[in-house]
């Protein structure tokens, strides 16, 4: 893993919260190239390109205009080219009824944007490792969920 | 008994006649046999005898030779005297001759014989020669002496033969002797008993000759006195045949006196008579030939027929029997009878019917008896010496007495009243008796008693009969209860009534009663005033009640009013009325059709309908606003939490990038900001929660308790080893509520208990009760038949009591922030979980000890 | 004239990766994360070649010899998980050094640094993952699943299992089923 870098896609309409996502992921030893998008609908029309190298893992706000992160999830599932992707919801606090929600729907991880930048790094270094295992072992991808 | 018969049976005697024939004649031929063995013993002794003579004559004669021929020679005589031995030889030998003869059957006396006739020969020869003189004489004396040697041997030798014979010959006489003795005795004695046993047999049959002969007059006397007392014809007829030997008559060989009397005919007169001469009749139909049969075929057969005799019909039966060479006639004069006999049958159809008709009233009786229900009893008066009456026999009771007082009739019959009813003696029933007898009056009354602890009431009839009284006692307890209870539930009834016309007035009914019948119709007082009309004001029917009925609701009330009367169901409807006051008022009315009849009440709901309908609004109204609070909450906290996320999130990005660069009152402040803003956070975080508790009724769950607290002892895990905390968690039960919630609910007290703890390590014990409803004396709506009551107990710092109940009010807290850091929020979280679960939550707590905090879940 | 530049690596290693590879005659498909797999190449090459040439621009093969063994661990930790007697016997570093004839310090080196988690790390994942698996199956009690891997108590492993997942059990089988359902409706 060291040596390859992990692709990864954020789609947040807040400025400040991609650039702190930016940060903390900046920080992890992990390489890693990060996409940033300011709502679903840019993420979808990338996502949908031709020939595009696919995010290993998406990094989902569910508040977004023009198209939600609920919405962008239903799409990412339902097309055969992009369900290999993980699908991580990063979200404020929500009920417990929609954290479940997003795992039906076929979230794979829900983050709870954390209060602290050191939280949040430790939240996203997590969230990669136990993809990479997922991506390389012989673990069940279907079961797996996680929620931090 | 079986002796005589059979001595008496004739078998028997020939019996004994033949057997004694068989006797005599056996004693007789024995006797004669014996006679002759006696004889012929006497012969046979007589016969030795003579042996023994001649035996002796032989041997006589031989001496005699011998001693003549000895003679002889002593003598030397001449012959002279030779004639005497040819003569004693003569005689030897004829006595030879004839003792051959007699012992012709003895053998060895025949041999002796023939050796003495040897001898003789020798002797003969011996005696010749010494006697012949011419010899000489010396000569002659050898010779001489050697013959009479000779001699005296032959002698000696007949001598013995003699001897032998002789005793032969007295053996044989010894054995015919004692035989003769024997046959001395016996035989006269057979004799004897032959005699005796003829005679005996002689006796025997004389007498029972002589019993027959006497047992004979007897019967022919008793025969004859028989015959001439019977009432019977007795006549005996001898057949009398022609020269074919055919009957062609019979002969009258005897008749009893009867004849006299029946036939009117001398029964002297009749003997030897013809019976064609004296008894005409028999000639005719052919009773002749049948006389004939049953003589010639020895049948008897019965005549019953009427016959002409002398001018006179008489019914004869006879009967005609064979016996003994004749007919015997028994015949019966059955005129008088048969007259009596049809008189009789007569009397006999009378008397059937009769008891026919007897038997018939009887059963009649009986089952009159019977089936009735009222007790029927026959009194016989007991009369004392003055002839009063002091008491009364009870002849009969029906069966019926079993039903009332339970006694067996059987039992009570000919008891005295006085025994068995002792209490009519004395109330009065008595009396009624008396006078029923004495006066023969008719009496009836009406008493009652108490039998096997009932009340009976009777109403009784008293008749004179015969010389007794019939009294009929009906049972009419019955119909005394009945009538009891007819007055008190007309009393019932009344107050009923009133009672009915308050309750009316009170809950504003009115009752109604609408009938097709005009003029029938009738509503309550009540109804009326409900209808501000006066009720004397219009005429009550149907109709026009149903003018009163509001337009719009006129056509429902009376679709409802046809479907109930079809379908027989209730009627039951909601409608308004417009009163006599102008007033719409809403009535609800239940009523039923009952024989063409509609009975029911109404009821004035309109304040019901009016207080509802407010409620409606109000609940609309409140559901709104709390809608609206509740989204407003929602948003309000949900967009709240951005801001101070973000604000969060750069205070650490400060934090860790330039902390340490900070001056040291920058770092104060820096600290202030970073603790109001966590404070800020914590706030919006449980107002969020707190908003977010709502009840939605798919979120309910049976949930098990023990695993909510298990989470939650898992959640402050790191406090509660960290400070200690020893949590006590006691049997919990299954609930139903919704699970996050109740994880909510406890951890917010648990925690409050951490934090709010005393000095010494705290101890919070979790535990429950069930109560019933009744049980518990907290003041909350209970809707549930009972509850688990669920405590969290700690040692902790305590409150005030009177502050109970304003801890669980949103943002109250007791304590400055700076000493205990808190929200105000967690405990209104809990109450509005508790109260979201229709349950209810309360606190106990003292200063300084500890407090309890009790929260009520419905156990259903 | 000075220029910035900015290397793509991740593209700068792929292209060179196919080029070198299409030069080779060699057939591949590239899986993407550091793997690609030799699907066919020509009788005379031989992987020391290949290795040869990708070295030489910095591209390191890591020796089948270390990714099977990395392999086998993997599987020789599943067989364990899976079997349920013997994993109560032996403990982890035990059955792996006689598994494989390596030390387990060797192994766990080994793991950690191909896979960037170590062995212990690992083995809570994969027993978690045949947790979710038989919780998906619901044929088994969760008492019975806990016994089966080992845990002391449901207790443990729904602590194991919320810490791994950041779930309950309870949730994540109410997730799962609903997913099915909203699948089957589609």
């Amino acid at each position: 893993m060291a040596l390859h870098t992990l692709n990864i896609a954020l789609a947040d309409d807040d400025e400040d919260d991609r650039i702190v996502f930016k940060d903390a992921i900046g920080a992890l030893k992990i390489k890693t190239k990060l996409s940033l998008f300011v709502n679903g609908k840019e993420l979808m029309d990338y996502l949908t390109l031709p020939n595009v190298i696919l995010p290993e893992i998406i990094f989902l706000d569910l508040n977004m205009p023009v198209k939600n992160g609920m919405e962008c999830l239903r799409e990412i599932r339902e097309n055969r080219n992009l369900n290999n992707i993980s699908v991580a919801i990063y979200s404020t606090s929500s009920s417990e009824n929609d954290i479940e929600e997003t795992f039906i729907n076929g979230a794979n991880i829900y983050i709870n944007k954390p209060h602290k930048f050191s939280d949040l790094q430790a939240a996203i270094e997590r969230v990669l490792q136990v993809n990479w295992q997922y991506q390389t072992s012989i673990l069940n991808r279907d079961n797996f969920l996680l929620r931090i | 008994m079986n002796l005589k018969r059979l001595f008496s049976s004739s078998k028997v005697y020939v019996f004994l006649v033949i057997s004694a024939i068989v006797v005599l004649i056996f004693i007789g031929s024995s006797s004669y046999l014996k006679l002759s063995a006696l004889r012929k013993a006497s012969d046979a002794i007589s016969h030795t005898l003579e042996v023994e003579k001649e035996i002796n004559v032989l041997f006589s004669s031989y001496s005699k030779l011998e001693s003549a021929q000895l003679k002889i020679l002593l003598r030397k005589d001449t012959p002279v005297n030779s004639g005497n031995f040819q003569k004693y030889l003569k005689n030897a030998d004829a006595s030879h001759q004839r003792l051959k003869i007699l012992v012709s059957d003895n053998t060895s006396q025949l041999y002796h014989l023939k050796r003495i006739d040897a001898l003789r020969n020798g002797l003969i020869d011996v005696l010749s020669f010494i006697t012949n003189p011419q010899k000489s004489n010396i000569r002659v004396s050898d010779n001489l002496i050697k013959k009479l040697e000779d001699l005296a041997y032959i002698m000696a030798e007949l001598e013995q033969h003699k001897q032998f014979m002789l005793a032969k010959e007295d053996i044989l006489l010894r054995d015919r002797k004692s035989d003769y003795q024997s046959q001395v005795f016996l035989t006269p004695m057979m004799n004897l008993m032959l005699g005796i046993f003829a005679l005996f047999v002689f006796i025997v049959s004389f007498v029972k000759i002589n019993k027959e002969r006497k047992i004979r007059a007897n019967s022919e006397a008793f025969l004859a006195s028989v015959l001439a007392n019977t009432e019977n014809i007795v006549n005996y007829y001898e057949p009398v045949f022609d020269e074919n030997n055919k009957i062609k008559d019979f002969r009258i060989k005897y008749a009893n006196a009867r004849n006299k009397i029946d036939l009117k005919l001398d029964p002297e007169n009749m003997k030897g008579k013809l019976v064609s001469e004296v008894l005409p009749f028999v000639k005719l139909h052919g009773e002749f030939d049948k006389l004939l049969t049953a003589y010639t075929e020895k049948k008897s057969f019965n005549l019953n027929r009427q016959v002409k005799l002398n001018n006179e019909f008489i019914w004869l039966e006879s009967n005609i029997r064979p016996l003994s060479g004749g007919l015997l006639i028994v015949a019966k004069n059955t005129s008088f009878e048969k007259e009596s006999v049809a008189r009789l049958n007569n009397l006999n159809d009378k008397l059937r019917e009769q008891y026919e008709e007897l038997k018939d009233t009887e059963e009649f009786l009986k089952n009159v008896i019977k089936s009735t229900s009222n007790v029927i009893s026959y009194f016989e008066p007991i009369r004392d010496g003055e002839n009063k009456i002091f008491d009364f026999d009870i002849l009969y009771t029906n069966e019926q007495i079993k039903e009332t007082v339970g006694h067996n009739p059987d039992d009570i019959k000919n008891k005295k009243m006085s025994e068995v009813y002792p209490f009519l003696m004395t109330d009065g029933v008595f009396d009624f008796f008396v006078e029923s007898v004495e006066n023969n009056k008719t009496i009836s009354y009406e008493k009652n008693y108490v039998f096997n602890e009932q009340l009976f009431w009777f109403y009784s009839t008293i008749i004179k009969t015969g010389t007794g009284i019939c009294v009929t006692s009906q049972n009419i307890t019955t119909r005394k209860e009945n009538e009891q209870k007819l007055i008190e539930a007309n009393e019932e009834l009344k107050i009923q009534n009133t009672i009915l016309s308050d309750a009316e007035y009170l809950a504003q009914i009115g009752s109604y009663r609408w009938s097709n019948k005009s003029g029938e119709s009738t509503i309550s007082d009540n109804f009326c005033n409900l209808l501000s009309c006066d009720p004397k004001s219009f005429k009550v029917n149907h109709e026009n009640y149903k003018k009163l009925i509001h337009t719009n609701d006129l056509e429902k009330y009376e679709l409802e009013l046809q479907q109930a009367q079809e379908k027989n169901k209730p009627f039951s409807l909601s409608y308004r009325v417009i009163t006599k006051a102008n007033k719409i008022k809403h009535f609800k009315t239940w009523g039923h059709f009952q024989n063409h009849q509609l009975i029911g009440v109404v009821q004035d709901v309109s304040d019901v309908i009016k207080a509802e309908l407010n409620l409606k609004e109000k609940n609309e109204e409140l559901k709104r606003s709390n809608d609206e609070l509740e989204s407003f909450n929602r948003v309000a906290s949900h967009d709240l939490q951005e801001p101070i996320r973000k604000i969060q999130m750069f205070i650490s990005r400060i934090a860790d990038e330039d902390l340490d660069n900070m001056s040291a009152a920058s770092k104060s402040y820096f600290e202030k900001i970073n603790s109001s803003s966590e404070r800020m956070r914590m706030l919006i975080k449980y107002l969020l929660s707190y908003s977010r508790i709502n009840r939605t009724k798919n979120d309910f769950e049976e949930v098990n308790l023990h695993h909510i607290l298990d989470k939650v002892q898992e959640d402050l895990e790191d406090r509660i080893n960290a400070l200690n905390v020893s949590l006590v968690i006691d049997d919990l039960p299954a609930v139903k509520a919704i699970p996050f919630q109740m994880e909510q609910l406890f951890n917010n007290l648990i925690s409050n208990a951490i934090k709010y703890r005393g000095l010494e390590n705290p101890r919070i014990v979790v535990g429950f009760k069930k109560l019933k409803k009744n049980e518990i004396t907290d003041d909350f709506i209970k809707k549930s038949k009972s509850y688990y009551r669920i405590s969290v107990l700690d040692n902790g710092i305590g409150f005030d009591q009177e502050h109970a109940e304003k801890i669980f009010e949103l943002f109250q807290r007791l304590h400055q922030k700076n000493e205990y850091s808190g929200t105000g929020i967690g405990l209104a979280i809990c109450k509005k979980i508790v109260q979201n679960h229709n349950g209810h939550i309360i606190a106990n707590s003292t200063l300084g000890i500890g407090t309890a905090f009790y929260f009520y879940l419905p156990a259903e | 004239m000075i220029i910035n530049l900015k290397f793509d690596i991740n593209i700068l290693s792929k292209k060179v990766l196919c080029e070198e590879l299409n030069a080779l005659s060699v057939t591949y498909i590239i899986h993407g994360f550091g793997e690609i797999e030799i699907t066919g190449m020509p009788s005379t090459l031989n992987m020391a070649t290949i290795k040869e040439k990708l070295e030489a621009y910095g591209i390191e093969v890591i020796s089948d010899q270390q990714l099977a063994l990395i392999q086998r661990i993997k599987d020789a930790i599943a067989v364990l998980i899976n079997d349920e007697n013997n994993y109560k016997k032996y403990n982890i570093s035990t059955y792996l050094s006689e598994t494989l004839d390596y030390s387990y310090d060797y192994l766990s080196t080994i793991f950690s640094e191909t896979t960037y988690t170590s062995i212990g790390n690992f083995v809570i994942l994969k027993k978690i993952d045949v947790a979710k698996s038989l919780i998906i199956e619901n044929e088994l009690t969760l008492t019975e699943i806990a016994f089966k891997l080992n845990y002391s108590s449901v207790a443990h492993l729904s602590t194991q299992f919320k810490k791994t997942t950041g779930l309950t059990p309870s949730t994540f089988q109410k997730i799962i089923r609903k997913r099915k359902e909203r699948q089957v409706m589609l």
